[in-house]
């Protein structure tokens, strides 16, 4: 592909925008709890094992209804993961100069990043358990 | 009269200086300069401004202080009057997508070479970073393309 750089981190960004905003919509119309044919995560096909974005559905279903106890019960870290999604989304996209500077500092930095692949990892195995 | 950057032997880049004191800090024809206007850095022989000095046997003349930022638009916080390229993209957003949605743990991958990007970025490893970041981007895909992949054969699965 020869688009320019800038051009191609344009759409890449609305693509993920769009698709973001399109899933949105699908899961706050429709509960996946009844409608079957939404997709499964195959990690669980294979294993029989939750991981640890299992249940990210009917998370975010709870959540764009507000429920957020229903959210925490079906996959907490996506409490978690979603805020730390926006706020680096902020920081590189949004933020620029000085500013964008000191948010990569802390959020891109060695503890937030290493506090999320710490969280990940324990929350993949204690859902198991 | 210009001042000029230029990278020593450890690649670690030194300046501003003036011109003329650039061949008694040891800049050869081969050493890679830069100076407000220039594209990108280049070696010292290749700049006509430059080569009377590199060839003039001439002793050092006294220091002149640096002249504050040489670029005013490059970010702030790296004030020490140095010319700093914008980070490279770090592909974070991306990174943590993929380990929400694909269910993989190469996501991980990704995620640890984007934090790579900022942390050489800051440690003013410049070339590094680009590497961490071309890294984090090639993770990325691979996990979006395996995830994409897994999702369609998991669904195959179900229906049989």
């Amino acid at each position: 592909m020869n688009f320019p750089k800038k051009q191609r981190t344009f759409w890449c960004r609305l693509t993920v925008i769009a698709a973001a905003i399109a899933v949105a919509a699908v899961l706050y119309l429709l509960d996946p709890m009844e409608f079957r044919f939404l997709p499964r995560c195959p990690f669980k096909l294979l294993t029989g094992w939750d991981c640890p974005g299992c249940g990210f559905q009917r998370a975010a279903h709870a959540l764009l209804h507000g429920e957020w106890d229903k959210a925490w019960r079906f996959n907490p870290f996506l409490v978690y993961s979603v805020p730390y999604l926006l706020a680096v989304m902020l920081t590189e996209w949004v933020w620029r100069g000085e500013r964008q500077d000191r948010w990569r500092r802390v959020v891109e930095g060695r503890w937030a990043v290493g506090l999320y692949l710490v969280l990940f990892c324990v929350w993949g195995v204690v859902r198991n358990l | 009269m210009n001042e000029y950057f230029y990278l020593d032997g450890q690649k670690k880049q030194q300046g501003p200086v003036a011109a003329e004191r650039l061949a008694a800090l040891g800049v050869t024809d081969e050493t890679l300069v830069w100076t407000s206007g220039m594209a990108d850095w280049q070696p010292a022989g290749s700049l006509a401004a430059l080569r009377h000095f590199l060839h003039s046997a001439q002793p050092p003349v006294p220091p002149i202080p640096p002249q504050g930022h040489a670029q005013g638009e490059t970010n702030r916080s790296f004030s020490q009057g140095r010319p700093r390229p914008a980070c490279p993209d770090s592909h974070m957003v991306g990174a943590v997508l993929v380990t929400i949605f694909c269910c993989l743990p190469l996501g991980i991958v990704a995620i640890v070479k984007a934090n790579q990007v900022s942390s050489f970025y800051y440690h003013g490893d410049y070339d590094a970073a680009l590497l961490a970041s071309a890294d984090a981007s090639k993770w990325v895909k691979i996990s979006i393309i395996l995830g994409i992949l897994s999702f369609c054969c998991g669904a195959g699965l179900a229906y049989l």
